[in-house]
């Protein structure tokens, strides 16, 4: 009895798993049918299909919007030879993603990317496709580019990403506030903090300079500036050629002149625990001064919920005294780079969509709604650009040089590392000694 | 059937497919992990094999690892600290009172059913050094100079991320040792207090010695537990201040999935496994100890 209970269990058993199988592989099969059906009503010829990793982190911004516009006006017009097909994730992700990606062999054919530091690795291990040639068959299309902005994606000279959009470190400044105190809108760092202490000193409960410090890379990137108006571009080119040291004059002077704005209280109490976003929070309410930051909130301060709608001033980064630096030379970089990747069986195919993409029409949109694009302002209509973008663009207009974040440059580890070396320092620690710290870990993870 | 039962030929094909599983999920990728962490693994793909350089670099010029280690045991101290008696404690009371049982058991469960993503931010909405909850209480009673950047400086951050984690985790231990105490027969204690016992030394002489056992588990997985600690510190510092906070998950997250470095991940998930063993064993052996001294 047992064993026939046994058996009959044991053939349910087999009768279920084999049953599970069936219906799996029917599945299959009418899969299979569906797309071969689908593909053969399309048209005769196959459509080529471009898997493309794009950058939508869902906040409604300019450039997400038309995103959606560009994939679905590129299907239509190239329906039944080309289907691009997009996966959408924020950009934060792409960090974990790309690599994971990338380190098996399995990238999508196209992916939007940073530029410098952060594409050189891919370049240099042959997964990207080199554009060179595709720029040069189309001089017009090649030329409608921004030449500084180019730079920071070509690697032994040629060129192996398309950037769309281009973002800068910028001062911007509360008129309201500035005008209240007959403060002059700063040209150089001391006169910027003569005026941020007088602000200070009002007993007003006024923010100097907005500013948030819990990701480390806010002090990095206002060192940054402040590095490159001392020394100029030079002690950052030596360090990564080898010829120069982190302890450089400029970079330990840079993190100094931060670390006094912090122990003089011109920055928010409690800056080491807020976001950036919060930052711009700060700025965006009125309640602070100042604000070096991104152009990319400029499309926030000019929303309708803005308190500083018509009072924000932009400038160029000050300068500092007795510095080598340039105000012309801005910090930046290219954003939203498309590549294409080596194993993408259809570049011409990707070529193509990168094109369509970057085609003044959209770039147009973009610039509508207050985004740089990395298009000659030149090709674009400024006559619809918000009031704060507009300031912007003209103040671009004398840009002779754009310099990266560092931690694009150097790579996420070092760069990572560089940031925390700034945001220690502003929380206290030797600059010198910090620096000589961070001297040692650059010679230790820093590959040329 | 019976016999059926007992045949171990049977047994083994009975567990294949369970054991398949688990050795393809578990046991396989632990395998290609160790693997890994002797090679040199990037973007490009696997350059060879380089023998035991990760781990050497790991020991010696790695400063951040050696300080990751350090905060990942503190870190497993203090959530032992904090976690086990404070369990413990609550579980007992919970035993004791009479009325609203239900509701504290679920009151305190409830963190253990939201995210940790949601927690780490509600976390870091109460440590805000501007409006949140402790320093506005602080302010308000006068205790000014008391305010900190509870998660920008980096003497507190790792602390405050402990509690936090230790917070979101006390209510399931105390389910663990809830389930222990009721499970002690009533007329062991009945007959203690009727001998004339305090209800401290029932607890001390009846009702903990016979926890014990449970003790032991729930221990083990504490410990296990905050040597792995990942997601609440990278959804409330990042590791940082400058490294400040920075346990070994969240090292090994950066150099791997960042820096694109897996073989060097590799290898530092390798030392946490070992850790995690290490801990085990210890652990256990203590308790072997005390089981004994107790006998």
């Amino acid at each position: 009895m047992k064993k026939k209970v046994f058996t009959i269990l044991m053939s349910a058993v087999l009768a279920f798993s084999l049953g599970a199988c069936g219906s799996d592989d029917q599945k299959g099969e009418e899969g299979n049918e569906k797309t071969e059906a689908k593909e053969s009503k399309e048209s005769e010829s196959k459509p080529v299909e471009l898997s493309i990793m794009a950058w939508d982190g869902g906040t409604g911004e300019a450039t997400e919007v038309v995103l959606h516009d560009i994939i679905d006006d590129f299907n239509k017009e190239h329906e039944g030879k080309i289907k691009v097909v997009p996966e959408y994730l924020p950009s934060e992700q792409t960090k974990t993603k790309l690599p994971t990606l990338m380190a098996a062999n399995n990238a999508p054919d196209l992916f939007m990317s940073w530029s410098a530091g952060y594409l050189e690795p891919y370049v240099k291990a042959g997964k990207v496709y080199s554009l060179q040639e595709a720029l040069d068959s189309d001089p017009e299309w090649k030329n409608q580019f921004l030449e500084s902005v180019m730079e920071h994606v070509t690697y032994d000279g040629e060129i192996y990403a398309i950037p769309t959009v281009l973002s800068t470190q910028v001062a911007y400044y509360n008129k309201e506030i500035y005008d209240k105190f007959n403060l002059p809108i700063p040209k150089t760092h001391e006169e910027f903090i003569e005026g941020l202490k007088t602000i200070r000193d009002s007993g007003e409960d006024i923010i100097p300079m907005a500013f948030g410090n819990s990701t480390a890379w806010p002090s990095a990137s206002h060192s940054e500036i402040l590095a490159n108006r001392i020394g100029g571009n030079e002690p950052f080119d030596k360090v990564l050629d080898g010829s120069g040291k982190w302890t450089d004059e400029s970079f330990v002077k840079a993190a100094s002149l931060l670390q006094e704005m912090a122990d003089e209280k011109l920055v928010p109490d409690g800056y080491a625990g807020m976001t950036p976003e919060e930052a711009v929070e700060q700025f965006k309410s009125g309640k602070a001064a100042s604000f070096i930051w991104s152009s990319y909130c400029i499309s926030n301060f000019e929303a309708d919920d803005s308190a500083v709608k018509d009072k924000v001033v932009l400038a160029k980064c000050p300068t500092v005294e007795g510095g080598k630096g340039d105000e012309n030379n801005w910090l930046g970089q290219a954003d939203r780079c498309l590549v294409v990747s080596e194993r993408c069986e259809n570049k011409d195919a990707a070529v193509e969509f990168i094109k369509f993409y970057t085609q003044t029409k959209y770039m147009q949109k973009m610039a509508d709604a207050g985004t740089l694009t990395t298009i000659n302002a030149e090709k674009l209509d400024l006559s619809n650009v918000g009031p704060i973008a507009s300031q912007i663009m003209k103040l671009h207009s004398d840009m002779t040089g754009l310099f990266v974040f560092y931690d694009v440059a150097l790579g996420s580890v070092v760069g990572n590392e560089y940031n925390n070396t700034v945001q220690g320092i502003m929380a206290g620690n030797d600059p010198q000694e910090a620096f000589e710290n961070f001297q040692q870990f650059f010679d230790e993870n820093y590959e040329k | 059937m019976e016999k059926l039962r007992k045949d171990k030929g049977t047994i083994c094909l009975f567990i294949l497919p369970a054991l398949f599983c688990y050795l393809m999920i578990a046991t396989f990728p632990l395998l290609c992990s160790a693997v890994l962490s002797f090679a040199d693994w990037d973007v490009a793909g696997l350059n060879g094999f380089i023998g035991f350089k990760n781990y050497i670099q790991l020991f010696t010029t790695d400063k951040i690892f050696q300080d990751a280690v350090i905060h990942t045991l503190i870190a497993t101290v203090l959530c032992l600290l904090i976690q086990v008696p404070c369990s413990i404690l609550l579980a007992y009371l919970l035993t004791k009172i009479r009325r609203g049982r239900n509701f504290f058991k679920v009151a305190f469960f409830v963190p253990n059913m939201i995210s940790t993503a949601a927690i780490g931010i509600l976390w870091i909405f109460i440590l805000h050094p501007e409006f949140g909850l402790i320093n506005s209480i602080l302010r308000f009673v006068g205790l000014d100079s008391f305010t900190h950047v509870w998660l920008g400086e980096s003497g507190t951050a790792l602390v405050c991320v402990i509690i936090a984690a230790s917070w979101q985790y006390i209510g399931y231990h105390m389910i663990i040792y809830l389930c222990a105490m009721q499970n002690i027969s009533s007329s062991v204690l009945e007959s203690a207090e009727i001998d004339g016992a305090t209800s401290w030394q029932a607890f001390c002489k009846i009702t903990f010695p016979l926890i014990v056992p449970i003790l032991k588990i729930d221990t083990v997985l504490v410990a296990t537990g905050s040597l792995r600690i990942f997601d609440i510190v990278f959804v409330m510092t990042g590791g940082g201040p400058n490294h400040a906070s920075e346990v070994i998950a969240s090292h090994m997250y950066t150099r791997s999935f960042k820096g694109m470095q897996f073989g060097y991940g590799s290898a530092m998930s390798v030392v946490l496994m070992i850790m995690c063993v290490l801990v085990t064993v210890i652990l256990n052996g203590v308790f072997k100890r005390s089981e004994e001294n107790i006998e």
